[in-house]
C-alpha cells in the first residue's frame, strides 16, 4: 500500500491502530475519570466518602482549636478539618486544609491551601451560583457572609448544575466565629485508616472542660463491598483496557520488527553499528506511534464533540502522550532485544 | 589480499556440535575473482560469512590487507564490513518499502555525506548497473534481474576492495544469471577483488580459481577455466 507515493512499511497499520488505541484508551479513561471524580465530590459535597462526623460540646475556650491545629499539622500532611455552618439555603463550611484533599474543579483563582485554610484575614471559595453577588474593590473580589467581609480567591463548580455550585466554603478560623467551638465537624483525610487516627488526635488534644464526641466503629464498608462497588470496578475495567491494550501493543511490536528482518539484514550487510540500527527502527517506530497517536486524539475529539459526557482537556491530550510515548519506549527497547537476541 | 589460517567454524553444543569449518587455510590475492563451490551444507557459505565478518570463528587467524582481523570487537568487526565489504545475496536482501535510491543509499547513511553526495554516489552505482530508469521504483516492481543489479549497486556504492556473492545467480534464470556474471567479471576487471559462492559450474567457469569445499575443508583447488575438473563434484 502506497500513501503520498511512499510505501506503507508492512505492519505499520496494525502498529497505527495500536497505538491509536492506546492514545484513545488513555483519554477516554482521563475523561470518564474526571467526570466520576465530578460525580463524586458532587454526591459527597466535596467530601472523599470516608469523612467522619465529630462534634465538641462543652467547650469554654474558644481558641482551643489553636492548640489543636498545630498537634494535627504536625502528625499529619493530607486531612482537612470542615466546620458545618446551619443555612437554610446553602451549603456552608469552614476548612481547615494541610496538603491534597478533595479539590473541587475551578473556574477562577484557586482553592483552600495550608496557609489559606488557617488565617486571620478571611478567605472563602463560592460555588458559581455566587459569583453575580460578588462584588469588587482595588482588584480584589469580596463576598460578605453573616456580617463578615471575605476575600473571594476561588469560585469552584462545573457548568453544569451540581451541589458544589451551591457551597461555600471558608477559612477555619472566621467559620468559628460564625458557628462557635461547640459545634459539627467533619474530618477528611486521603487515606481512610487517617481519618481514625486523627479523631483519636482531636478527642486527645482537646482540653477539658471541652468534650469531642466521635463514633469510630461501624462506618467502613468490608474490602468485598469496596471491590465489588460500582466506582472501583469501573477503574479496574479501566486499568484491565489498558493493560490489554498495552499486552497486545506488545505482540504487534513484535510483529512488525519480524517484518522488518529484510531491513535488519540490510543493515548488517551494510556494516550499520547497534546504535545505528536502534536510531533507524525507532525514526521508523515513533512516525508511526506519533500518527497513532495524533489519529487518537482527531477520533477523541469526534468522540467528545458527539458524547457531552466525554470531555477533553490540553491535560489529557499531554498526559496521553506522556504514557504513550513513556510506554512506546518501554515496548521499543523491551521488543528490540528479545528481537535481536533472537 | 585474505589470509586464511587454519580457520574453524562449529555451531550448536555436545551431541549437537557440527562443525561447518575444519582448519581451511586459503589465501586470496588482490583482485582476484574465485569462485567457491561444494555441496549444500559443505561449509562455503560459512566460510563467506566469515571472511566478509558477518559471522565469528572460532579459531584460526583471519589477516586482511596485512592486518588480523578483529571478531571480539563489534565496532571493529562492523567498522571493516562497512568500509571493505560489499555484499551481494541470493535472494537479493532488498529492504520492500524502500525504493531502489534508498535501497542503494542505505550504506551511506550516518556517514556524514552530505545528501548531494550521496545522491551522486548513489546515481553513479545505479548508472554502472544500468538502471538509473528505475530509481523510484520499488523491489517487487522489478524483476529478478533487476533487483540483483540493485543488490550489486548496493554493494559497490561505497566503492568497496572485496565484493562477497553468495549465489549471486541462484534465484535467477540462465540468461539473466549470465547477464549478473557478466556483471561481476567486470567489477573483477575494474580492479575489485570477488569471491562468489556458487553450484554453477558456469558461473565457476568465468572466475580465475575455483576452490570446492567438502566436509568443511578444501578438497580441490584449481586455478584458470578448469571448472571442467569440478563439473561432476558441483550439484
Amino acid at each position: 500500500m502506497k500513501f503520498c507515493g511512499k510505501r506503507i512499511p508492512k505492519g505499520s497499520l496494525l502498529l497505527l491502530l495500536s497505538f491509536l488505541t492506546i492514545s484513545l484508551c488513555l483519554m477516554m479513561m482521563l475523561s470518564a475519570l474526571r467526570a466520576d471524580k465530578i460525580n463524586n465530590q458532587n454526591r459527597n459535597g466535596l467530601y472523599s466518602g470516608h469523612q467522619k462526623r465529630f462534634t465538641v460540646i462543652s467547650a469554654e475556650d474558644e481558641h482551643a482549636w489553636e492548640y489543636v491545629i498545630p498537634v494535627l499539622k504536625e502528625e499529619y500532611s493530607n486531612f482537612s478539618i470542615y466546620s458545618t455552618i446551619s443555612d437554610d439555603r446553602y451549603i456552608v463550611r469552614g476548612m481547615y486544609k494541610k496538603g491534597a484533599a478533595n479539590r473541587p474543579s475551578m473556574i477562577w483563582g484557586r482553592y483552600f491551601d495550608e496557609d489559606t485554610s488557617w488565617t486571620d484575614n478571611p478567605a472563602i471559595v463560592l460555588g458559581r451560583n455566587f459569583e453575580p453577588e460578588i462584588s469588587e474593590r482595588d482588584g480584589k473580589k469580596y463576598y460578605d457572609y453573616q456580617g463578615i467581609t471575605f476575600e473571594v480567591i476561588g469560585i469552584m463548580g462545573t457548568e453544569k448544575e451540581n451541589r458544589i455550585n451551591n457551597m461555600i466554603i471558608m477559612d477555619f478560623k472566621s467559620s468559628l466565629s460564625v458557628c462557635g467551638i461547640n459545634s459539627d465537624y467533619m474530618i477528611d483525610a486521603k487515606r481512610a485508616g487517617d481519618v481514625e487516627k486523627i479523631g483519636a488526635a482531636i478527642y486527645e488534644t482537646f482540653r477539658l472542660p471541652a468534650r469531642v464526641i466521635i463514633t469510630f466503629a461501624g462506618n467502613g464498608k468490608p474490602w468485598l463491598a469496596k471491590i465489588l462497588s460500582g466506582d472501583m470496578i469501573m477503574d479496574t475495567m479501566y486499568v484491565m483496557m489498558f493493560l490489554s491494550f498495552s499486552l497486545s501493543t506488545v505482540l504487534v511490536t513484535f510483529i512488525w520488527l519480524e517484518m522488518r528482518a529484510s531491513l535488519f539484514y540490510s543493515w548488517k550487510l551494510c556494516g550499520y553499528k547497534r546504535s545505528w540500527e536502534l536510531a533507524g527502527i525507532a525514526k521508523r517506530y515513533y512516525t508511526v506511534a506519533g500518527i497513532g497517536y495524533l489519529s487518537g486524539v482527531l477520533m477523541m475529539m469526534a468522540i467528545s464533540n458527539i458524547i457531552n459526557d466525554l470531555e477533553m482537556a490540553v491535560g489529557d491530550i499531554l498526559f496521553a502522550f506522556l504514557i504513550t510515548a513513556g510506554l512506546g519506549t518501554i515496548i521499543l527497547l523491551f521488543c528490540y532485544g528479545k528481537h535481536s537476541r533472537a | 589480499m585474505i589470509e586464511l589460517n587454519n580457520i574453524h567454524k562449529s555451531f550448536g553444543k555436545n551431541e549437537a556440535r557440527v562443525d561447518a569449518i575444519k582448519g581451511i587455510t586459503l589465501t586470496v590475492g588482490d583482485k582476484e575473482m574465485v569462485a567457491v563451490m561444494g555441496k549444500s551444507g559443505s561449509g562455503k557459505s560459512t566460510l563467506l560469512n566469515i571472511i566478509g565478518g558477518m559471522m565469528s570463528m572460532d579459531d584460526g587467524e583471519y589477516i586482511y590487507q596485512g592486518r588480523p582481523v578483529n571478531f571480539k570487537s563489534q565496532k571493529a568487526i562492523t567498522d571493516f564490513r562497512r568500509n571493505e565489504i560489499g555484499f551481494v545475496v541470493q535472494y537479493f536482501a532488498l529492504v520492500e518499502d524502500l525504493n531502489v535510491y534508498d535501497n542503494v543509499a542505505l550504506p551511506l547513511k550516518f556517514q556524514g555525506y552530505s545528501r548531494k553526495k550521496i545522491k551522486r554516489m548513489v546515481w553513479s552505482a545505479l548508472e554502472e548497473l544500468g538502471i538509473e530508469d528505475k530509481v523510484k521504483a520499488y523491489p517487487n516492481e522489478l524483476s529478478g534481474g533487476q533487483q540483483q543489479r540493485v543488490a550489486i549497486a548496493r554493494a559497490i556504492v561505497k566503492n568497496p576492495g572485496l565484493i562477497l556473492a553468495d549465489e549471486p545467480t541462484g534465484a535467477l534464470d540462465q540468461a539473466t544469471g549470465e547477464e549478473v556474471q557478466n556483471i561481476f567479471s567486470r567489477l573483477n576487471k575494474s580492479g575489485k577483488t570477488v569471491i562468489i559462492v556458487t553450484h554453477d559450474k558456469n558461473v565457476a567457469e568465468r572466475c580465475g580459481r575455483i576452490i570446492y569445499i567438502k566436509d568443511g575443508m578444501i578438497d580441490l583447488e584449481n586455478r584458470g577455466s578448469a571448472a571442467g575438473d569440478f563439473g561432476g563434484m558441483a550439484e
